[in-house]
C-alpha cells in the first residue's frame, strides 16, 4: 500500500474538512474536490506515471492548488483549479490507454511476425 | 456639415460595433474538431468523446464570457479536444489488436497444423523403418537360417536329395519339382541364354496337380531355388503365380538380385497365353500405415508390370492394383504370416485387356 499522490490528495481533502481551522470557519467543501482527487487517483492507476508524467503532474499540482485557495476563501478560483485539474486527469488516462494499447499492438505484432518466420521456414522434409 | 460627418463616424462606429468577434481558440479548436470528423480513419471513433469536445468548443463561442473565463475554457476545450483525438487513435489500435489477435489465432493454428503434419509423417517413417528391419531381420533368418536350421536342412538334404527344398545345388541345374508339367514353355532368347531355367508351361485347368500346386516355401531354400521352382496354381479368381516378398529388398519396389529367375518364368507363364488378361496385385502384411503399406504394393506391383513388359508382355494387357494389407492370406499375428502376406499376385484373365 504505497501512498500515491492521489491517496495523498483525498487524505488531505479529509483532513481539511475535519480540521479545527474549518470548523470555525463551516464552508462546505466543494464537490467537485473529490472527483478531481479520483481523477487523480485513476491516472495514476492506469499508469500515468510512465505514459502522461506531464499530465498527471499538472493534474495534481492544480489539485493541490484547489485546496490551498479554496483554504484561502477563493472558491471561484478553486473551481477553475479543479476543473483544470480534472481535465488533465482525464487527458492523462486517455494518454495511457493509448500507450498501453500500442504497447501491446507491438507485441502481438512481433509474435505474429515470428509465427510467420517459423511458417516460412523449410518445411519437415518427406520420406 | 458637421451633423452629416458625425453622422457618417456614428455609422462607421456602429457597423464596427456589429462585425462579428472573430476568437481564433475556437476558430482551431472547431477546424481541429471538424478535422477529426472528416478523418476516413478516426470519425467513426470516440464519439462520446468528441461530443463532450463540441460541447467544451461551444462553451467558448458563447459571446457573455469574460477574459478570464475565455482562458479557463480555452485551456478545457483544448485538452477535450486532445482527449477526443486520443480516444480515437486508442480505438483505432484495439482494432488494429483484435486483427493482430485473431491473426495470431490462425498463425497457431497453422501452425498446430504443420506439427501435427509433421508428426504424422515421422510417424509413418519409424512405421517404414520397423517395418525395413522386420523384413531385413526375416530375410536374414531366410537367407541365413540360424544353427539349427540349418543343422536341420543340411540333415534333410542328406536323407532327401530329391528334394529341391534343402538341395544345395545352383538354380540352373535344379530338377524341375514334382508339378512342373513335362512340356515347358520356352523361355526368351535372352533368359535362355543367361538363365536356363527349368520353365513350366500354363497348366490346363482340369489337371488337378497343377491346381493344388503351391508356391514354394520362403524359407525352405534360397530365393534363387523358390524362383526357379515358381509354378502357378489356382487361386480363388483363376489361375496365378506369386511372388514371394523376398523378391525385392526390404521396404522398397527394388528387385533382389535372384529375382528376374522368377519374373522370367512368370514372364513365359505369361506369354503362353497371350489372348488372356492379367492383373497384377501387390499385398503387404499389416504392420505400418495404410497409405504406406498401399503405396508399397502398388510400386512393387508397378516394378512387376515393369519388368514383364521388359521381358516382351504387352503392356496393354496388364492392370496393377495395390491392396495394402485389405487381402490378407495368413495372420498378421506371427512373423511367417506376415511373410506370407507380404507378396505379388500375378493373375491371368483380369487386367485390362
Amino acid at each position: 500500500m504505497t501512498p500515491t499522490a492521489g491517496k495523498i490528495h483525498v487524505l488531505a481533502l479529509l483532513l481539511l474538512v475535519a480540521s479545527p481551522g474549518w470548523a470555525a470557519r463551516p464552508r462546505a467543501p466543494l464537490p467537485e474536490l473529490q472527483t478531481a482527487a479520483n481523477a487523480v487517483a485513476l491516472a495514476e492507476e492506469v499508469g500515468a506515471a510512465t505514459y502522461a508524467p506531464l499530465e498527471l503532474r499538472y493534474a495534481a499540482e492544480q489539485l493541490d492548488q484547489a485546496l490551498q485557495v479554496q483554504e484561502s476563501g477563493d472558491t471561484a478560483q478553486a473551481r477553475r483549479l479543479l476543473e483544470q485539474s480534472l481535465v488533465n486527469s482525464d487527458l492523462a488516462v486517455a494518454k495511457s490507454r493509448l500507450g498501453r494499447t500500442r504497447e501491446a499492438v507491438q507485441v502481438q505484432a512481433a509474435e505474429n511476425a515470428q509465427l510467420r518466420g517459423d511458417g516460412a521456414a523449410p518445411p519437415v522434409d518427406t520420406p | 456639415m458637421r451633423r452629416a460627418l458625425t453622422l457618417v463616424l456614428a455609422l462607421l462606429l456602429a457597423a464596427c460595433g456589429s462585425a462579428p468577434r472573430r476568437d481564433l481558440d475556437y476558430d482551431r479548436l472547431h477546424a481541429s474538431l471538424d478535422a477529426l470528423a472528416a478523418d476516413p480513419e478516426l470519425a467513426r471513433f470516440a464519439l462520446a468523446e468528441r461530443a463532450l469536445a463540441e460541447a467544451a468548443v461551444r462553451r467558448l463561442d458563447a459571446s457573455s464570457i469574460n477574459a478570464d473565463e475565455h482562458v479557463q475554457l480555452s485551456y478545457l476545450a483544448e485538452r477535450r479536444v486532445d482527449i477526443a483525438y486520443i480516444a480515437a487513435q486508442t480505438e483505432r489500435e484495439r482494432m488494429r489488436l483484435d486483427t493482430l489477435q485473431r491473426e495470431h489465432a490462425s498463425l497457431l493454428l497453422a501452425a498446430s497444423r504443420r506439427e501435427t503434419a509433421a508428426m504424422r509423417i515421422e510417424l509413418d517413417r519409424q512405421r517404414q523403418r520397423e517395418l525395413l528391419q522386420q523384413e531385413a531381420a526375416q530375410r536374414g533368418a531366410t537367407t541365413n537360417p540360424p544353427p539349427g536350421v540349418a543343422a536341420a536342412l543340411s540333415s534333410a538334404a542328406t536323407s532327401v536329395p530329391a528334394e529341391p527344398v534343402a538341395s544345395p545345388a545352383p538354380a540352373a541345374t535344379i530338377a524341375p519339382p514334382a508339378s512342373t508339367p513335362a512340356n515347358p514353355v520356352p523361355l526368351a532368347d535372352g533368359e535362355r541364354t543367361s538363365a536356363p531355367l527349368p520353365v513350366v508351361a500354363a497348366p490346363p485347368p482340369a489337371v488337378p496337380a497343377v491346381a493344388t500346386a503351391t508356391p514354394a516355401e520362403p524359407g525352405a531354400s534360397t530365393l534363387a531355388q523358390r524362383m526357379a521352382a515358381l509354378v502357378p496354381e489356382y487361386g480363388a479368381d483363376g489361375r496365378q503365380m506369386t511372388l514371394e516378398d523376398l523378391v525385392f529388398e526390404p521396404g522398397t519396389a527394388t528387385f533382389a538380385a535372384d529375382a528376374p529367375i522368377g519374373i522370367a518364368r512368370v514372364a513365359a507363364w505369361l506369354a503362353a497365353e497371350p489372348a488372356l488378361g492379367i492383373r497384377i496385385a501387390g499385398h503387404t502384411d499389416a504392420t505400418g500405415s495404410p497409405e504406406a503399406n498401399r503405396s508399397l504394393s502398388l510400386r512393387r506391383a508397378e516394378a512387376v508390370r515393369d519388368a514383364l513388359v521388359e521381358r516382351g508382355v504387352g503392356l496393354s494387357r496388364i492392370a496393377v492394383s495395390g491392396e495394402g494389407a485389405t487381402l490378407p492370406v495368413a495372420s498378421n499375428d506371427d512373423a511367417a504370416g506376415r511373410a506370407r502376406n507380404r507378396r505379388v499376385v500375378v493373375r491371368l484373365g483380369g487386367g485390362s485387356g
